[in-house]
């Protein structure tokens, strides 16, 4: 039944490796020239762990470097295209290996590439312009549900960002826009203008609304263009206000899927230019036969990426403040929330108290995500019991006097302040202990 | 379907046509600059040239005091010594730039201070002050120690008399003047410009305010010598020990530089700008709540921790208070970064 799969072109996908491995190795050189590995990784002495992954540590500081290092240097042969399937392999195992050592440091663009390289790793992406494809043969034709399935990612991606969007605080307060956008006040020109009401509702709206319709006008030819253009001011604008580091020149790269072949071996024909490596001997008749196994991976895979976004149903309470099902859905910039969470450690022999300084165990990083978040509290509590019963302390019980402030407004308790928290323990059943976000 | 896209791609791109049009946008932006330079101007050149003035008189009375040694030019150099440690309470807070790099808080004002290092300088004249090491036997902890702490066998009129004594106190002063002029002499005015251009300025002054409000007065004037963090009060832990009787003035002058910071062209306008009086409104009752607390106390918060550090506990849950409201409300709705915290988000 092989040759029934559809075929297409197989510049899309060549490019998009290309562009993946060259981002990555930037994002990758980037954050270690930010000094980021020392001070995210090295410097704190605990580290937050994501539940099933408490086994993930941080290496000595030498093979710390040598993992990204590893990181680095095959998002490389990922855009050479060279011994492409342990590359990407190799580069899906460090980024995620390195994204586990610590939750404090989760961003959803993370979580995308961790994804969209475990992708990769079952899509063809080395049978066209590559080394590989220069050293065996090189296929112009691929099976289509390779570039489909990168364009349903992205679609994933932006429909859910879109969807999460849908809440009375964005759409009919401008929150949290309403709040960061003043302070953006010295950037040239816009400055004054981010002051207004209006353009925060603008902002809102038009953020919710390109999130959702984009896609589609990246699909359809006639719009395709202007849907880039868009897509160029809407990443470039989110990366001037915001701090969000390489996430808008990867969405830019990604789209780029959603352009005809024509394009692609334009940029190709370029990148040979540069390359001095003639594109025709890359130029074949040949047609690559589809994988029947990698059809039931990519439908597990799709049918675990458009359910897990949608886990937060079976959690009661306000999901932006319990955050229960919030992680890997694509939530992304939806709320402000700042929290400040004391701890108390309590002899119960002597039933004499004492507070914790947070400073001396977490970085003012990991205080801050800490703060606002169930999950974290709970394991910092169970730190600071092991380690004050280490120190011959013995019955101890550990409570936290924890508030949180959401999208603007007062600061309310977070978790209940007269609980141990050492009796619990975390699991994905709903916390009972989070003290409900109204009165 | 043409329509729809338009109406899409025109608010997604009307940040950029926009900006054709803002020659014409009425100035309403809150000048936050204007904060800035409140507080370059009235809080931190007013203060540090204040501090240096009472250092100064520091200085002149010791020089009396070492060429007339008497009760009347001992008392003398006292009170000049509690004044310079009052107007340093107002300073202390903008551990910033030069100050931040020269270690001014540490070297000035670290406590408790290390009394057989100090000893040990005194009686060997070996010591290098510019190390970090001796951050504990030098500033207002050591004169406090120097100029207060009961001899054995002398008095210490006579005490301060020894060549060791006299020569140590010299130098301690002398350095905590060069350390104060070179901050204020770093404000200079291409400083001032940088700074008020700097738009992380705000960020990093009101970081280093909250810092110091945390752990340098809520914790370290009252929390550790209260038990807070130990299970138990440490006497030994209070602000200026030795002299004893003025912790309480001490403590009373720091917050009031913390009130007098906030308020007034400052961060409370910049919150009623974004319509949360509320939070200027309770952070002041908490503050004056503290205040009342405080001014009930023994002057001497060391005796008042040995006969009932509960009453300090009370003022530690006030100023706590402020701490929530400062750091999750404010910090929220001015949408100021914490620092350090510069890596990505999204």
């Amino acid at each position: 039944m092989r040759t029934e799969i559809k075929k297409s072109d197989a510049a899309p996908l060549a490019t998009f490796r290309i562009f993946f491995g060259m981002l990555m190795f930037i994002s990758i050189v980037r954050f270690w020239l930010n000094g980021w590995i020392e001070k995210l990784y090295l410097e704190p002495s605990f580290h937050f762990k994501y539940y099933g992954f408490e086994w993930v540590q941080v290496p000595q500081a030498f093979w710390c470097y040598a993992l990204f290092a590893l990181c680095g240097i095959s998002a490389i042969f990922v855009a050479l295209g060279y011994k492409y399937r342990l590359s990407i392999i190799l580069f899906f195992a460090s980024f995620t290996y390195i994204e586990l050592m610590d939750k404090t440091t989760y961003l959803n663009h993370y979580y995308f590439i961790s994804v969209l390289s475990f992708l990769l790793i079952f899509l063809p992406a080395n049978r066209y312009f590559s080394i590989d494809s220069c050293k065996s043969k090189s296929y112009r034709q691929v099976p289509s549900y390779a570039i489909h399935s990168i364009q349903l990612l992205i679609a994933i991606v932006y429909i859910y960002a879109g969807l999460a969007k849908l809440n009375t605080d964005w759409l009919l307060e401008a929150l949290p826009l309403s709040i960061w956008l003043p302070s953006k006040y010295n950037i040239p020109i816009l400055g004054d203008l981010l002051q207004k009401t209006w353009v925060h509702y603008a902002f809102s709206w038009g953020g919710a609304i390109y999130d959702l319709s984009i896609v589609f006008f990246l699909l359809y030819k006639p719009t395709r263009i202007l849907a880039f253009a868009s897509v160029l001011a809407f990443h470039i604008l989110t990366g001037i206000l915001f701090p969000i580091g390489m996430f808008p020149y990867v969405m830019i790269v990604s789209t780029l899927i959603f352009f005809s072949p024509e394009f692609h071996h334009r940029i190709l024909a370029i990148i040979s230019r540069l390359m001095q490596v003639p594109k025709e001997r890359f130029d074949s008749n040949l047609v690559l036969a589809g994988n029947s196994w990698a059809k039931y991976i990519l439908i597990v895979f799709f049918s675990i990426q458009i359910l897990l976004p949608l886990r937060f149903v079976f959690y009661p309470g306000n999901l932006f403040w319990t955050e229960e099902g919030y992680r890997f859905s694509w939530r992304v910039m939806l709320m402000e929330k700042a929290g400040y969470a004391q701890f108390k450690v309590e002899d119960q022999k002597s039933g004499k108290t004492f507070m914790v300084d947070n400073s001396d165990f977490l970085t003012p990083f990991q205080e801050k995500q800490m703060a606002t978040q169930a999950d974290f509290i709970l394991e910092y509590a169970h730190f600071l019991g092991q380690h004050f019963s280490s120190q011959g302390h013995s019955n101890i019980a550990i409570y936290v006097d924890s508030h949180v402030a959401l999208n603007g407004t007062k600061s309310r308790p977070f978790v209940d302040p007269t609980l141990n928290l050492l009796t619990v323990h975390d699991s994905f059943a709903h916390r009972k202990w989070i003290l409900p976000s109204y009165d | 379907m043409n329509k729809y896209l338009i109406t899409i791609l025109l608010s997604v791109f009307c940040f950029t046509s926009c900006e054709k049009s803002t020659s014409q946008v009425e100035k309403d932006n809150f000048d936050r600059e204007a904060i800035v330079q409140n507080w370059i101007e009235n809080s931190i050149i007013k203060g540090y040239q204040s501090y240096i003035s009472t250092l100064n008189d520091l200085k002149l009375a010791h020089a009396e005091f070492t060429a007339g040694p008497r009760i009347e030019t001992l008392e003398k150099l006292r009170a000049s010594y509690i004044s310079a440690y009052k107007q340093w309470q107002r300073v202390s807070m903008f551990e910033i730039g030069e100050a931040e790099q020269l270690n001014l808080r540490s070297f000035t004002n670290l406590y408790p201070s290390n009394t057989e290092l100090i000893q040990n300088h005194v009686e060997t004249g070996i010591f290098n002050l510019e190390l970090p090491s001796t951050f504990t036997a030098q500033g207002f902890p050591a004169l406090d120690y120097l100029l207060f702490s009961k001899g054995a066998e002398t008095s210490i009129l006579d005490k301060l008399q020894d060549e060791g004594y006299e020569s140590y106190l010299t130098q301690v002063i002398d350095r905590m003047i060069a350390l104060a002029n070179k901050t204020l002499n770093a404000w200079d005015d291409d400083y001032q410009a940088t700074f008020l251009a700097d738009r992380t300025s705000i960020d990093r002054l009101v970081n280093d305010f909250l810092f110091y409000y945390e752990k340098f007065l809520r914790a370290g004037k009252v929390g550790i010598p209260a038990g807070v963090f130990s299970g138990s009060p440490l006497s030994g832990h209070v602000e200026a020990p030795y002299s004893e009787v003025y912790s309480k003035e001490l403590l009373l002058e720091a917050l009031d530089a913390v009130v007098e910071f906030f308020n007034g062209d400052s961060l409370d306008s910049y919150l009623a700008y974004m319509g949360r009086e509320d939070i200027t409104k309770d952070l002041n009752q908490h503050w004056e709540s503290a205040i009342a607390k405080i001014k009930a106390l023994d002057p001497s918060l060391k005796k008042q921790v040995e006969t009932d550090h509960i009453q300090l506990l009370e003022v530690y849950d006030d100023l706590q208070k402020a701490v929530i409201l400062l750091k999750v409300d404010m910090l929220q709705t001015l949408s100021i970064q914490v620092d350090y915290v510069d890596a990505d988000g999204d």
